[in-house]
């Protein structure tokens, strides 16, 4: 019980403060109301359960809604690429583009636009040079990145932070997991190339925020 | 491609079954904590208690302020309820943060159900400058809540994200409340329900924060699984359930206006419950379930009825309907879950969800309103055990649907060294190679043409 009065006592207070202004011409109304009630309970009361669907003047709701995204424009850096969608790798990593012009969207994750991080990958180069996301770190906060859907929607992403990771410590959870936001993170290779194993040895990431009107 | 589309079911409902290119992809690794098919993961039982906490919080905020407006008598016992509610959510926060971040969230979370308040007060009062004054008032109180959590995370939640959520919370509140207070009850109704789902995606993202923040305390589990999806569904329409039966037992004796609206509410959530039904076992299973989750509703409401009219004998009636509802409804999940939920166990819980209604309503009818919330909250709370029950049983049933990997092990090899130790170069050359390669390439095959010919 203790716990429970500290845990009302806030409330309380402000609601006994205001009513106490407005106390005895509420009561009176209210009073009304039971004897009216009282009056007419010689009437049956026959509660029925009206299977209609309900309808509002103006419903507050999260707008928000993913795309499936088809190109990617990034003007700072002159990129304008095709997207395709891309799953897994048996060995558990993303799967990448078979070529260095597209860019690779991360299908099993989230959708740019809907809650969540959404994942674009693309390659910095090829075997003989530069690749379609050569430039990405370049961008600077508040650099814009276009989305299009596979239905002509649009989204706008603002860059947020550029990062480097060593490619088997990056935060995989903060890049593509959940998040209240929507955000789209894009993905290409940095570093030093290792040539035994064929691979670079970090992982840029762009971190971009749906842009809000 | 995600197929949204697969599914007839309301959006809020989406999460439930995880996509076709999931349930296709998967089958190679499921190591880590995201492939992982339980729901009852440290992370998702986090973000269960969370949910429920922060549903209920959104439910008793908008039936408080409406008891306000009204000026019941059951006003101070349902505020107390909230408060109640509060002292959870900051036993909860005090569990990850500490003692001393627990009493600053609760400082701040009481803070804005104060201002509420206010608005409540004002509007009732007819005081245009207080109801502006404690809007702008909740307006602080977002920046300070936002500002509160980013730091608790270590910025894993975002100020802007949080501010954005924080702001539709308050706006989704205020309208239900003033669509109330107009008597436009169906809008109302409306935002309430959306005012409760807007809640589970609030817990789904602060339960990733702190999980990831503390990946040891919760066993490298994630909140945000296809599994752990399914519950948050599930406790999300199980819970509301009861909360807006409840209230729609009370508007039936209280001769209400809103008792329409509020009954079409509780049969609306009914609705999303069948679409989760039949998203699992078909259309046909949905519907045999929708009939009979209806039926106790209309017994429930045959049972207000009977008290209105204090007609001792339609109340015996209904109390006997319910007991063959509870058979009925017990033996339809045994069927569906092929018996993984035993009847009998079925039935003690149903048993328990139509006992929890009843005294609810008997003690809101009889006045001791301090003890018909601590049943309503009882009742909210219960239902997260059939959630928890079923999800898992549905989990077992389509292993298939869950097992999906939403995350890879590995980042994605973007590189094929051609630009690496260059220094100094121009990539021009690179582009001028790639150009080379490609003509060198085209004549190859013109030559393989040739040859062909």
């Amino acid at each position: 019980m203790k716990k429970w009065f500290g845990g009302i006592l806030g409330i309380s207070l402000l609601l006994t403060a205001c009513q106490a202004e407005e106390a005895a011409p509420e009561q009176t109304v209210e009073k009304q109301e039971v004897s009216n009630m009282e009056a007419s309970s010689s009437t049956k009361t026959a509660l029925t359960l009206n299977d209609s669907q309900l309808t509002a003047s103006k419903l507050i709701k999260d707008e928000r809604q993913g795309i499936s995204p088809s190109r990617l424009r990034i003007p700072a850096i002159n990129v304008d690429a095709p997207v395709d969608a891309t799953g897994l790798l048996d060995n558990g990593e993303m799967d990448v583009p078979n070529d260095i012009v597209s860019t690779g969207w991360f299908e099993n994750g989230y959708m740019p636009g809907e809650p969540g991080n959404s994942v674009i990958a693309g390659h910095v180069d090829g075997k003989n040079g530069p690749a379609v996301f050569y430039d990405i770190g370049k961008l600077e906060i508040g650099d814009e990145v276009l989305v299009t859907g596979d239905e002509g929607q649009e989204l706008t992403f603002v860059v947020e932070r550029v990062e480097i990771y060593p490619v088997n410590d990056s935060p995989l959870r903060e890049i593509f997991g959940f998040s209240n936001g929507s955000r789209l993170n894009l993905i290409t290779c940095t570093g030093e190339y290792n040539k035994e194993g064929s691979f670079y040895e970090d992982r840029l990431v762009v971190y971009t925020t749906l842009k809000t009107t | 491609m995600k197929k949204r589309t697969l599914l007839a079911v309301p959006l809020s409902m989406s999460l439930l079954i995880p996509t076709a290119v999931m349930a296709e992809d998967h089958g190679s690794k499921a190591n880590g904590g995201n492939a992982d098919t339980s729901v009852s993961t440290p992370a998702s039982e986090l973000r269960s208690a969370l949910g429920h906490l922060f549903t209920e919080h959104a439910f008793l905020a908008i039936e408080t302020l409406k008891k306000g407006a009204d000026g019941t008598e059951d006003f101070d016992a349902l505020a107390g309820a909230l408060g109640q509610n509060t002292d959870d959510l900051t036993a909860a926060v005090s569990s990850v943060y500490g003692e001393e971040a627990g009493a600053q969230f609760k400082e701040i979370w009481s803070s804005h159900i104060g201002y509420f308040v206010d608005y409540a007060t004002a509007t009732k009062a007819n005081d245009q400058a207080g109801k502006d004054k404690a809007v702008e008032q909740l307006g602080e109180y977002i920046v300070e809540q936002a500002a509160f959590l980013e730091t608790a995370t270590e910025g894993r939640l975002k100020a802007a994200d949080l501010e954005a959520g924080l702001k539709m919370h308050v706006d989704q509140l205020v309208w239900a409340f003033d669509s109330y207070v107009a008597g436009d009850y169906e809008t109302s109704y409306m935002n309430e329900r959306e005012a409760i789902g807007h809640m589970t995606m609030v817990a789904a993202g602060l339960s990733t924060a702190i999980t990831d923040q503390f990946p040891d305390k919760f066993e490298n589990s994630m909140a945000v699984t296809p599994a752990a999806d399914l519950r948050a569904a599930l406790d999300q329409v199980f819970t509301e359930h009861a909360g807006l039966a409840v209230m729609a037992m009370q508007n039936g004796v209280d001769g209400d206006p809103d008792f329409d609206a509020s009954a079409a509410a509780l049969l609306a959530n009914a609705d999303d419950l069948s679409a989760a039904v039949a998203s699992v076992y078909g259309e046909e299973g949905g519907a045999a379930f929708e009939e009979i989750w209806k039926s106790h509703i209309g017994y429930f409401v045959d049972y207000v009825t009977a008290t209105a009219n204090d007609d001792q004998a339609g109340k015996d009636k209904a109390m006997e309907e319910l007991d063959g509802y509870i058979v009925e409804q017990a033996a339809f999940l045994a069927t569906a879950t092929e018996d993984r939920l035993p009847a009998a166990d079925l039935e003690a819980g149903l048993t328990e969800h139509v006992d929890q209604l009843l005294a609810a309503f008997d003690q809101y009818v009889a006045g001791d309103y301090e003890a018909s919330y601590a049943s309503m909250r009882e009742a909210y709370a219960h239902m997260l055990m059939p959630s928890a029950g079923l999800s898992q049983t549905i989990v077992d049933q389509f292993p298939d649907k869950f097992s999906g990997q939403s995350m890879p092990d590995g980042m994605p090899k973007t590189g094929m060294g051609g630009t690496a130790d260059q220094d100094g170069m121009p990539y021009e050359w690179f582009l001028l190679g790639g150009l080379l390669a490609a003509a060198l390439g085209g004549a190859f095959t013109l030559r393989r043409r040739s040859n062909e010919a």
